[in-house]
């Protein structure tokens, strides 16, 4: 009985312990692999909220398109040091532009706009067909690599971003698309370097609507 | 006996201030503040060319510069880091090996106080180094999946070569490419396999690769080291003519290949750029300045044959 006691004593006192800062937890593999993918980053869930609570408000801030298109006419190689955004360290930059235009050419591959208001030589192309590159991230200068601790992120926003433009914008622009329409648009274009030919300059839409006549 | 004093006293003197003038000079060299490029290998010359350029530049802005060799070893890397800090180091000029293995590293220096820029290769974390100047890899591999599909055409076999699989940029070049690449269902990837950024690897590689896929039409490989590796696969399987051959780097040999053309393509990184930007930033530190911006992407160009007159010695020629 004398031993019994102390050790019934002892029992429930690891007992209690144990109960109050268990040695291990059990959860389910399913539970834990839940929560690490909702820690990952969703580029697609960020490129969607992005789009409509800081993208398409920020529109407004794009310069005049044919401000961009006058300077590219005059002198192509100051067109960087006017409306140019740099990502980094390179050769290449971004515009970020909006303007009305008349639809002068249709085809599969792109849609022709001149913002003159005769002659049929497009002034800027809207590509159609598949969107590639980073003008629609870095264009705007509002997405910053230093915010992502891995570079595989910060990519995977620009593939979200290109779905995006693939998916809203270009079926909209395709129905819109003839010969002698206007239309407005907002859209971002990279420039590889001081040497690239920008007549005509490609767009990559990312708004487009019924333009002014 | 008045000469032989004058001769000694002249000896003394001479002998005095040249034992002054070392001492001064020794003191000045012992002044000067040390700066560390730790570069992940050195069997590669791209990577020699990017260590020795940021060494070039840290003793053009007045430093002593010492190279280390992490042979593609984390373990020897933190083993170079010990004694990077132990040794006093103002500076370090890092290419990392692995983006999380090296993390530890940069965050020991960064506890001593010492700052680490990191050059081409990124670490998956954004408060431990001062500041990290990057290839553009992603971007650089979209353009290169662009030119594969315009070349190779939209149907077609192929076969990729993966660089180091611990590295980011391996993954980020392996996306950029196939962002575009696989939006194209014709072109069909039959084989895809790590040569860890190495010649000698790539070519034992693309020489199984061509035993199970004799009617390959291209090869895409994460490094030009790697393009060189299976460019020798295909002049020994006489088919150096048939497939295609894709890097990235911008190396000289491959960029000479390009000229010739006997390789397709390259993405142009610039390896001299980065390094010395990264040597200056790690100056300016030392000088005071604290805002850096932590990641600070560089650019990658597509070098192809058309535009191949561009380019030279790791870099635009002037």
């Amino acid at each position: 009985m004398k031993k019994t006691v102390p050790a019934i004593v002892g029992v429930v006192a690891l007992t209690v312990l144990c109960w109050a800062f268990p040695p291990f937890h059990v959860r389910s593999l399913k539970a834990v692999r839940e929560a690490q993918a909702d820690q990952q980053f969703n580029a697609a869930n960020f490129a969607e909220k992005f789009w409509t609570e800081t993208l398409l408000p920020a529109t407004d801030d794009a310069d005049d398109a044919v401000a961009v298109l006058d300077r590219i006419a005059a002198d192509p190689k100051s067109v960087r040091e006017h409306f140019g955004r740099t990502v980094g360290v390179g050769s290449s930059y971004y515009l970020f532009l909006r303007g009305d235009g008349r639809v002068v050419s249709v085809d599969e591959n792109g849609i022709g706009i001149s913002s003159r208001p005769e002659g049929d030589e497009p002034q800027i192309i809207i590509e159609l067909g598949f969107v590639f590159g980073n003008s629609v991230r870095d264009a705007t200068g509002l997405i910053k690599p230093s915010t992502y601790p891995n570079a595989q992120e910060f990519n995977d926003i620009s593939a979200a971003l290109n779905s995006m433009v693939e998916t809203n914008v270009l079926p909209q622009l395709q129905q819109m698309a003839k010969v002698g329409s206007h239309i407005h648009f907002v859209g971002c274009a990279e420039v590889g370097d001081e040497d690239m030919d920008l007549k005509p300059l490609k767009v990559v839409p990312i708004e487009v609507k019924e333009g002014k006549r | 006996m008045k000469t032989n004093r004058f001769q000694f006293l002249s000896a003394l003197l001479i002998s005095t201030a040249a034992i002054l003038f070392a001492q001064c000079s020794s003191a000045q060299d012992s002044a000067k503040q040390k700066v560390a490029v730790v570069v992940s290998t050195l069997n590669n010359p791209w990577f020699v060319v990017l260590a020795e350029s940021a060494k070039a530049r840290a003793i053009e802005l007045g430093y002593d510069a010492t190279i280390f060799d992490s042979q593609n070893d984390t373990a020897k890397e933190a083993s170079s880091f010990e004694n990077i800090i132990a040794g006093g180091y103002k500076a370090i000029l890092f290419n990392p090996t692995d983006a999380d293995g090296s993390v530890a590293n940069v965050l020991k220096a960064k506890k001593a106080g010492i700052p680490v820029f990191c050059i081409d290769r990124e670490i998956n974390s954004t408060n431990a180094a001062t500041a990290q100047m990057l290839s553009d890899n992603y971007s650089g591999c979209v353009a290169l999946g662009q030119y594969f599909v315009k070349t190779v055409g939209k149907e077609g076999k192929y076969a990729e070569l993966l660089g180091l699989v611990g590295d980011n940029n391996t993954w980020n070049r392996s996306k950029g490419f196939h962002s575009v690449v696989d939006r194209f269902p014709g072109l069909k990837m039959v084989a895809q396999q790590t040569a860890e950024f190495d010649r000698a690897k790539a070519l034992e590689v693309m020489e199984s690769i061509l035993q199970k896929n004799p009617d390959l039409d291209a090869v895409f490989c994460g490094n030009d080291a790697m393009a060189m590796g299976a460019y020798q696969a295909l002049v020994a399987a006489g088919k150096a003519d048939k497939v295609k051959v894709f890097g990235f780097d911008g190396a000289d040999d491959v960029v000479k290949l390009i000229a010739e053309k006997k390789i397709a393509a390259t993405g142009m990184q610039f390896p001299k750029v980065m390094a010395q930007k990264a040597a200056e930033y790690a100056d300016q530190y030392i000088k005071g300045k604290r805002d850096f911006a932590q990641k600070i992407p560089v650019k990658v160009e597509l070098v192809t044959p058309d535009n191949v007159g561009k380019y030279g010695d790791y870099g635009r020629k002037n």
